[in-house]
């Protein structure tokens, strides 16, 4: 079972749904462990 | 048995302890408070039991499209809250001395009227509709506590009253962490029962995929719905993740940021609660269809879910979960209707005394309400976020996002954004229409559109009748006032 199988039965705007929470939780665990100095960089 | 009263003593213990930390601060005020209580008291103020149990149960019957639901509020509802409204409310709040959002949005216009109706809207709607979310906490604490409904109704209802006069706004953040915490614990719980039963989220997508259509998830379990019930999800999606802006507990939350240092701490903690929370929620409600016989209500699918797959620790664990998510969203809105009551209507500062009163009061009205069953509460409570949402949204976010102040434009604004979500209630929605709809397709338009759309045609009017307003709007959040 491969993630692309799976995501291929899914229509555009669920796709969209899945990848935009994927992108939020990578997101989010990404911008938790950066370091101090990276965030006032911003 | 001996399990279940100590998971229960400790969890009432805890939020007893939690409570008292406000102790010694002023009710309205939070001191300096972690960004991880913040992050987690946003989400659970954020999450009720209804967006859990019932919205999870709505996955069930639309499948993943339901998804769009969470995306929209991780997204909207907190991303964009924490990057573009969060910092410029709380530096607003700050410069205009203003306690209550009521206060931020009468002094921030200078119209102490607006203040007072908008105070007054908060305690009646807000008052009412913690009704719905007590009741509902108390019917599945009943579910598990051999006890009858009314008592559990008003033992709620004095909890909830209790964590906000001892605790003020810094206790209420405390237990709201708390909860929040207990209902990840849950959920994720539940997450992982669900991809153990069927193998894992990519099975269960594929096996989801292979389900025939039905009427509602009319192009199959894993593709938006086309007509009618599509634009129900892409409606669920705006008015819980638009709406959310104006809330006024929603935005008593970013009073008690510290710096944008904060903010940026307390963003990416939000967001990963909220995709766990809701992400997880709707996604293993809509793999329940795998293997969940045919439920008589959503309603029941969470419950019945709980049922099948967990062992008695985790059921109690979920109860947990579920009511604290009932608690949490209980306690900000009693305080946001117990400083309407005490402080923004009497128009001073509030008493020990008052504080108490208020609190009453709320007790009295939220447990009354939900012990009655009557239209115009089904109504107070069914309309009351799209309402508070409408009415409030343009202004405040005039006001603090760009800086503009005018009485004109902010009265015209919450009226017209008041009075046209409630016409459209009454007029044109299936369950409150109190005349024949004639024009089925516009009763597909959601209330909170309809608010949001002449609540800004309100504010452009009165923005531009407003000379003397345009000319001395030069208020920016970073110049103190």
């Amino acid at each position: 079972m491969t993630f692309f199988n799976a995501i291929s039965r899914c229509d555009l705007a669920v796709c969209i749904a899945i990848f935009s929470l994927a992108g939020a939780f990578a997101l989010a665990i990404y911008d938790m462990f950066r370091s101090p100095s990276e965030k006032t960089r911003r | 048995m001996l399990f279940n009263i100590f998971i229960w003593t400790a969890y009432i213990v805890l939020f007893v302890w939690l409570a008292r930390k406000g102790r010694g601060h002023d009710a309205l005020t939070s001191g300096k408070v972690g960004f991880g209580i913040q992050a987690f008291a946003y989400v659970a103020t954020y999450i009720s039991a209804v967006a859990l149990v019932g919205f999870g149960g709505l996955a069930y019957v639309y499948g993943l499209q339901m998804l769009l639901v969470a995306a929209g509020n991780v997204w909207l509802g907190a991303w964009m809250v924490y990057r573009y409204l969060a910092w410029p409310t709380r530096v607003c709040q700050r410069n205009l001395g203003a306690r209550t959002p009521t206060q931020l949005l009468a002094k921030g216009h200078r119209c102490p009227g607006l203040g007072k109706c908008l105070a007054l809207l908060f305690a009646v709607f807000l008052g009412v509709y913690a009704s719905a979310v007590i009741k509902g906490a108390a019917l599945l604490l009943g579910q598990i506590v051999p006890v009858p409904v009314w008592i559990l109704i008003w033992a709620v209802a004095i909890m909830v009253g209790f964590a906000v006069f001892v605790g003020g706004l810094r206790g209420v953040l405390y237990t709201e962490a708390m909860q929040g915490l207990v209902m990840l614990l849950g959920i994720c719980m539940l997450v992982a029962a669900v991809f153990w039963q069927v193998g894992g989220p990519l099975a269960g997508i594929e096996q989801l995929a292979a389900l025939p259509p039905t009427k509602l998830a009319n192009e199959g379990f894993t593709a938006l719905s086309h007509g009618e019930q599509g634009w129900f999800v892409i409606s669920l999606v705006v008015v819980t993740s638009v709406a959310v802006w104006a809330q006024p507990q929603m935005i008593q939350r970013h009073f008690a940021l510290n710096s944008p240092r904060q903010v940026n701490r307390i963003t990416p903690l939000a967001m990963l609660v909220l995709t766990l929370l809701v992400g997880g929620a709707y996604f293993v409600s809509s793999l329940s269809r795998l293997f969940l016989p045919e439920v008589p209500s959503p309603d029941d699918v969470m419950p019945m879910l709980v049922k099948m797959l967990l062992p008695n620790a985790g059921l109690q664990l979920f109860v947990l979960a579920i009511v604290s998510a009932s608690l949490s969203t209980a306690t900000a809105i009693f305080h946001i209707a117990v400083s309407a009551v005490s402080e923004d209507l009497p128009g001073c500062k509030a008493t020990r005394l008052t504080w108490f009163c208020g609190i009453v009061f709320c007790i009295l009205l939220s447990g009354g309400c939900a012990l009655i069953r009557g239209h115009l509460i089904a109504l107070l409570c069914t309309t009351s976020w799209s309402i508070v949402g409408a009415t409030v949204l343009v202004a405040y976010v005039a006001l603090v996002k760009f800086g503009r102040r005018s009485p004109i434009a902010a009265w015209a604004s919450c009226s017209a954004g008041f009075f046209s979500c409630m016409l459209w209630y009454l007029l044109a929605n299936k369950s409150f229409a109190v005349v024949p709809i004639f024009w089925q397709e516009a009763a597909l338009i959601p209330p909170f559109f309809v608010g949001f759309i002449f609540s800004l045609l309100g504010w452009f009017i009165g923005w531009s009748l407003d000379y003397s307003g345009r000319k001395n709007s030069s208020f920016r959040p970073e110049q103190k006032v």
